[in-house]
């Protein structure tokens, strides 16, 4: 009989130390392989035609160009956004991005949530005047042209241009059904150190 | 009757042993992995393009660039500083011409276009410039890459919602 509540003694409960290990294995397969992330897909030139198209245009382009200045705010900038030499809807005010880079790491992550409800408004193509203008006439100029959504978009964004402004500009470009999209090749000036 | 009981008990007991060393070597498995996977994550706060698509088949000759608010470069879990910077330059391009021969890129055959492909991870604040070095580097003769992806946030969470509101 001693002997018998020895043993018994003797065995160890796995159950909650498997209950755990299967928590942990559920979430490590979970984890990792998730898409978290999106992608925009685009063709870039080569080297030597890069120089060439901005030379001589192939004959139906359009023209999308983006130039950012001052605004009126300091820290802030203001990026005009035409089509076909058309203003489209307001100026994007943004923070611009050396005022960004200047800020400690506390104050930023606050201007940051701030400027994440601006670009709500200001970037989504649903919500912002400037990228429903952009759609609309995108729309309008596909139907007006012989090759229609495969007809090439020039895109020509100055350097100081905030890179969400350019790929809400590629967002676009890709919502309304356009194929072909090329980069004017920027200045030399990009180079130089800050 | 008390003796009879006494041996019909072990034979309810399942042995645990060896699927509990299975599981440990998931774990580990999976907990190594994912710290790998982690490593070439820097933290950037990516740009919202509803348009894009989920990236669940990523292709084998991979390279992300990663380009933080200041406009520096992380590249496989180093960090370069700004492209525009000469010394960065070179290097990057260095490192961007290697991981193009490794896909199989044959730099004197140069009409043909490499099959790398580039994931260019911005930060949706950094300064165009800098992801316009890194596209001029792309170009360049012994890289040539021709297409690049531009990573976003996960696109299939907020879009729903939104979508609904435009229309």
């Amino acid at each position: 009989m001693a002997r018998k509540v020895e043993l018994e003694d003797l065995a160890i409960d796995f159950t909650s130390m498997i209950d755990i290990i299967f928590q942990l294995i559920i979430f490590f397969l979970l984890m990792p392989f998730k898409g978290m992330e999106g992608v925009l897909d685009s063709y870039l030139p080569n080297e030597g035609s890069a120089q060439q198209t901005t030379k001589n245009p192939p004959e139906t382009v359009f023209n999308i160009i983006l130039r950012s200045e001052p605004a009126g705010e300091p820290g802030k900038i203001a990026t005009r956004l035409t089509f076909n030499n058309v203003p489209m809807g307001r100026d994007i005010i943004t923070l611009a991005p050396e005022t960004i880079a200047q800020m400690s790491s506390s104050a930023m992550r606050q201007a940051l949530k701030e400027e994440a409800k601006g670009d709500e408004e200001q970037l989504h193509p649903d919500r912002s005047t400037t990228f429903r203008d952009l759609l609309a006439a995108l729309e309008k100029a596909a139907r007006g042209s012989e090759k229609g959504h495969e007809t090439s978009i020039l895109l020509d964004a100055n350097p100081r241009v905030p890179f969400k402004v350019v790929l809400a500009v590629l967002n676009c470009i890709k919502g309304g059904k356009y194929t072909k999209l090329k980069f004017i090749r920027p200045p030399d000036e990009i180079w130089k150190a800050d | 009757m008390a003796s009879k009981r006494a041996v019909e008990l072990p034979v309810t007991q399942i042995d645990f042993t060896s699927m509990i060393d299975i599981c440990f070597l998931l774990i580990t498995f999976f907990i190594m992995v994912t710290s790998v996977a982690k490593a070439e994550v820097v933290e950037v706060f990516l740009p919202f393009a509803n348009n894009a698509i989920p990236d669940e088949t990523p292709p084998e000759n991979r390279v992300i660039v990663n380009v933080d608010r200041k406009g520096e470069l992380y590249i496989r879990s180093k960090k370069y500083g700004k492209p525009n910077e000469p010394n960065v330059r070179k290097e990057v391009t260095l490192l961007l011409q290697a991981c193009a021969e490794e896909a199989g890129f044959d730099t004197s055959k140069k009409e043909k276009p490499s099959n790398l492909s580039v994931y260019i991870r911005s930060d949706a604040n950094a300064m165009y410039k800098y992801v316009q070095c890194v596209m001029m580097i792309l170009v360049h003769e012994n890289v040539r890459v021709d297409k690049v992806h531009y990573v976003t946030k996960n696109p299939t969470l907020p879009a729903e919602p939104e979508k609904k509101e435009g229309s």
